[in-house]
């Protein structure tokens, strides 16, 4: 029992905190996510923990009770004296009466689903009711009002981020200190080729994928020659390039291009013998403005957001729906086919295949017909059903529509991931983390093999640099630079390194703390300081001014970030939710209480 | 194979011909600086080599670090930047400014040299007690991910160290502008043209003044000292020791956590000493100028050949002529980008640098 406490006055204190921070409806929703959160750890656990239902109700009725109070406690008071937006009544006691409620509920309810004997069934469940509640969490939060989806854009933005990032770091363990660069590459691709600022208005949908590949030349172009050093040489070449990346976006506004032999040599050989130039200089490109400089990129171009783009030409909708739903199909019956015949290989490769030209076809709006005058019955139904199904009017500035769009990328990618993680290739990285050299006597390309990683590593990044330039509708030089690498690397390094869910819960934790709450904080203590802190220390000057130069944490955010760096490091190197194989590599001579040394001289346990 | 070598190589010339105006390098107008004013080149040159002198002490830690340890140390530029501040505390607490007599200019150099020395060496010794030591037998990424957050907590105290008025009995010259802003390094040496009012030569056209001098050669006093230091004594012995081989000199009764300590010691030292040097030089600090100074003083071992204390001294003079001539006469925004330049071109052609023997494969 005693460990259920603890682990309500966990999920308590926190929730509280953020709840104390924001008020209103904060409670409730935390209460909710709580509560599953501590359901879903206990079914982790051993086999007697899982019946303690009564245990998990105790730890979610202290959780939800803390959390209330936290929002009573803003709304009653903090919001009053910091002089900032309250909720009305009801809105309050409603949210403290059901986190009072729905978090032992919540808890109760994912302990039992944890009883499950097939585990199967089970991670099924468990997916389904991360589905659902990720399904349901923008609309919730669309109701409550309570802005936070924007931000949560941005950390999803960072999450695939940190996943690609965790390619290079994680899985092949080669530093990359500069991905912000990539990131950079591929919003300026991106925003180049569909802005005003050139003229040039490609599609969107081509446009992310061009993206990806144009940053992932760049990491073949830096990484060839380069990864054949060693791993801290290629720490700060890659620290180098996302140094010098924003200076190239922001200087590159002058660009004239001489051709030497015509304009150096030429003019040369004639001025030494005398003579009259004989060509004319040859300009390839005069005084070109590439980048805007540090007035950026802004605005892009508004994306059409898919599938439902052509609305205004029902028969093609239809026939792509149609065709997409004859691929989905196809690909589950070559999954069922390939599970039955045990040769997964050829046949998933297939599926993927078919599912990814699905998923283009969605993405592609098809050619308009002409313009409809009259939509025709078909068309106005169709037309009619989609926005009753849409959340809301599916234009590209709606967070809603942004958040599902990015899940789905996501999730996407998350699929890229695993499968790289568990192939040949995968493999072959998680051999060259561990032992080079050894590596290398099995057989294994070293430089390809890193090369592939570092590529693909920057090919998720202008993947979510061209998504991140169109939903901010501005690309700016000063937002790649090298804190952007840093805050990447820091939510990898906390969440776990090289654990695919830790990665993920890292970015969350990261880029909330970083964009909700700090901000929320500093609200919070400026309403505090010109309300009651500076009345309070009337005269006295040195006091003030110390007041007013040290109550902004969001001023303290990078000492906060190498903080979460050195701090992980020290304490637990392998993160917060670290990947098996590395929390037995970091923990076994404790365990086993033999040295690290006489570890290093046995074989890695891991399977290659 | 020869022909296809020089068919390469005039491809690269003209490939480099064709980009390098882009990055501030415009031929026709370097070349006509330097023809119709050599003076204005020499000047660059001895700014660069001034310049140099400072990034050379700073890669000496960056290289003693690496070679016994095998880490960048990325806190090593902070702990420069730091140094400054402490320099600039210690002047402003004796109420030096360049106004003061010779006397107390030279007592306040003195004592801010010492006090920056030795805050540097116990700041990077206590950052490798605090942040590297127990993670010594880790996997090789974990030093090198903290010292980028000790890196980053480091500037953070800086901004807080410059930015506020309300410590008032440490920062007086700091001022209430803000931590962001560049803070003024008071002027202390008499601005005194050596070749003119010294020596007696009038027709130079170049001046070179007394700090320049000053820099220099106090960096090259230290530099030879700690050639002397790790080449003569005990201490110096284990050290080397220590880089040849960890486990070997443990045996032979060295004790390699405190040889470990001494040389971040010795690092940190000498970054202080640079610290003080580049206030003097630069007449400004402010909290981002330990990172440029450590990229670029990397660079400067790479260059030189990293885990050797000669090479860190030429590649830090080539580094600080290089960055000299590229703010002097190409344009200095592309200064970094030609110093990342070097670096990968030392690594793709000679990635053992220019001084440096090929060494084991330390996977």
């Amino acid at each position: 029992m005693g460990k259920y406490v603890k682990r309500g006055l966990l999920i308590g204190f926190i929730g509280g905190f953020l709840s104390l921070l924001f008020g209103g409806w904060t409670a409730t929703i935390l209460a909710v996510v709580g509560g599953l959160l501590t359901g879903f750890v206990s079914g982790t656990e051993g086999n007697e923990e899982q019946r303690d239902l009564k245990g998990l109700a105790v730890a979610g009725l202290i959780g939800g009770v803390i959390m209330a109070l936290g929002g009573l406690v803003y709304d009653l008071w903090l919001s009053h004296i910091a002089g900032l937006k309250t909720h009305p009544d009801d809105v309050m006691y409603l949210s403290a009466i059901l986190a009072i409620v729905l978090c032992p509920l919540m808890a109760v309810f994912m302990g039992r689903v944890q009883q499950m004997r097939d585990k199967k069934r089970l991670r099924i469940v468990n997916a389904i009711i991360l589905l659902a509640f990720l399904f349901v969490f923008p609309f919730v939060e669309e109701a409550t009002n309570s802005a936070w989806l924007a931000s949560l854009i941005f950390a999803e933005i960072y999450v695939l981020l940190a996943l690609g990032l965790n390619i290079v770091v994680g899985f092949a363990g080669l530093l990359d200190l500069g991905y912000a660069a990539f990131f950079a590459i591929g919003a300026y691709t991106t925003g180049l080729m569909s802005s005003p600022l050139h003229g040039i208005h490609v599609n969107f949908w081509i446009l992310i994928w061009l993206s990806a590949v144009v940053a992932g030349l760049f990491g073949i172009l830096l990484g060839t020659p380069t990864l054949r050093l060693r791993g801290d040489y290629l720490a700060i070449v890659t620290l180098g390039f996302g140094e010098i990346v924003p200076v190239a976006f922001t200087q590159l506004i002058k660009i004239t291009l001489k051709e030497p032999i015509t304009c150096y040599f030429v003019p040369l050989l004639s001025k030494l013998t005398g003579g009259q130039p004989v060509a004319q200089c040859l300009v390839l490109v005069d005084n070109f403005n590439l980048t805007a400089g540090v007035k950026g990129v802004s605005p892009l171009d508004r994306p059409v957001l898919p599938i439902i783009s052509p609305v205004d030409d029902g028969l093609s909708l239809v026939l792509k729906l149609a065709i997409m739903a004859i691929l989905v199909g196809l690909v589950a019956f070559l999954f069922m086919r390939s599970r039955r015949n045990g040769n997964r290989s050829k046949w998933a490769l297939l599926g993927y295949g078919l599912a990814l030209a699905a998923i283009i076809i969605a993405f592609v709006p098809f050619p308009k017909a002409g313009v409809v005058e009259n939509p025709d019955p078909l068309t106005a139904t169709v037309t009619a059903v989609m926005n009753t199904v849409q959340p809301g009017p599916l234009v590209s500035d709606n967070p809603i529509a942004w958040y599902f769009l990015m899940l789905a990328l996501l999730g996407l990618s998350l699929v890229i991931i695993f499968r790289l993680r568990d192939s040949r290739l995968g493999r072959t990285w998680t051999a060259v983390r561990e032992d080079e050299l050894a590596a290398n006597q099995m057989g294994v390309n070293l430089r390809n093999t890193k090369l592939l990683a570092f590529a693909m590593g920057a090919t998720f990044s202008g993947f979510a640099g061209a998504f991140y330039g169109a939903y901010y509708n501005g690309i700016f030089p000063s937002v790649f630079e090298f804190s952007a690498s840093v805050i990447i690397l820091s939510a990898v390094v906390l969440g776990g390194i090289g654990n695919v869910s830790g990665v993920i819960l890292g970015a969350l934790i990261i880029m909330v703390m970083d964009n909700l709450v700090l901000k929320q904080l500093q609200a919070v203590l400026n309403g505090l300081q010109s309300n009651v802190l500076l009345p309070a220390a009337g005269n006295n000057l040195a006091a003030k001014q110390f007041i007013q130069a040290n109550l902004d944490p969001v001023k303290y955010r990078f000492l906060l970030l190498g903080l979460v760096l050195v701090v992980t490091m020290a304490i637990r190197p392998e993160g917060l939710l670290p990947s098996r194989e590395q929390r037995e590599e970091l923990h076994r001579a404790e365990e086993t209480g033999e040295t690290p040394e006489q570890l290093e001289a046995e074989p890695l346990p891991t399977p290659m | 194979m020869k022909m296809k070598r020089l068919a390469l190589a005039i491809i690269a010339i003209w490939i480099f011909m064709l980009l390098a105006p882009v990055a501030g390098l415009d031929f026709p107008r370097v070349i006509e600086t330097i023809a119709t004013k050599p003076q204005l080149v020499m000047r660059y040159l001895l700014i660069g080599l001034s310049n140099g002198a400072i990034f050379a002490i700073i890669a000496l830690g960056y290289t003693m670090v690496y070679g016994i340890i095998q880490l960048i140390n990325f806190a090593h530029g902070e702990v420069f930047m730091m140094s400054t501040f402490m320099a600039l505390t210690v002047i402003a607490m004796m109420g030096t400014t360049n106004k003061s007599d010779p006397g107390q200019i030279a007592i306040t150099i003195v004592v801010a040299m010492l006090v920056s020395i030795l805050f540097g060496g116990l700041l990077n010794a206590s950052i490798e007690r605090v942040a590297y030591r127990r993670l010594r037998n880790a996997p090789r990424l974990a030093p090198l991910i903290s010292a980028i957050g000790v890196s980053f907590i480091l500037q953070n105290l800086g901004i807080i160290w410059a930015g506020q008025g309300y410590i008032q009995f440490l920062t007086p010259y700091f001022g209430t502008s803000g931590g962001f802003a560049q803070k003024a390094f008071p002027d202390l040496f008499p601005r005194v043209d050596i070749f003119k009012e010294v020596l007696g030569f009038s027709g130079v056209g170049v001046t070179f003044l007394t700090k320049e001098l000053f820099v220099i050669a106090v960096a090259v006093g230290l530099m030879i000292a700690l050639r002397l230091f790790i080449s003569r004594t005990r201490l110096g012995k284990a050290m080397r020791a220590t880089a040849e081989n960890r486990d070997a000199a443990k045996i032979m009764g060295i004790d390699i956590d405190r040889i470990i300590a001494l040389t971040f010691l010795i690092g940190g030292g000498l970054a202080g000493a640079a610290g003080l040097l580049n206030g003097l030089f630069v007449n400004t600090a402010w909290w981002q100028m330990g990172f440029q100074a450590g990229l670029r003083s990397f660079t400067a071992a790479v260059l030189g050949g990293i885990g050797n204390v000669t090479g860190a001294m030429l590649g830090g003079f080539l580094i600080g002529i290089l960055t000299a001539l590229s703010d002097g006469l190409f344009d200095p925004a592309w200064t970094r980008a030609w110093v990342f330049t070097v670096l990968v071109l030392v690594l793709i052609f000679r990635p053992t640098g220019l001084l440096g023997e090929a060494t084991a494969q330390k996977a």
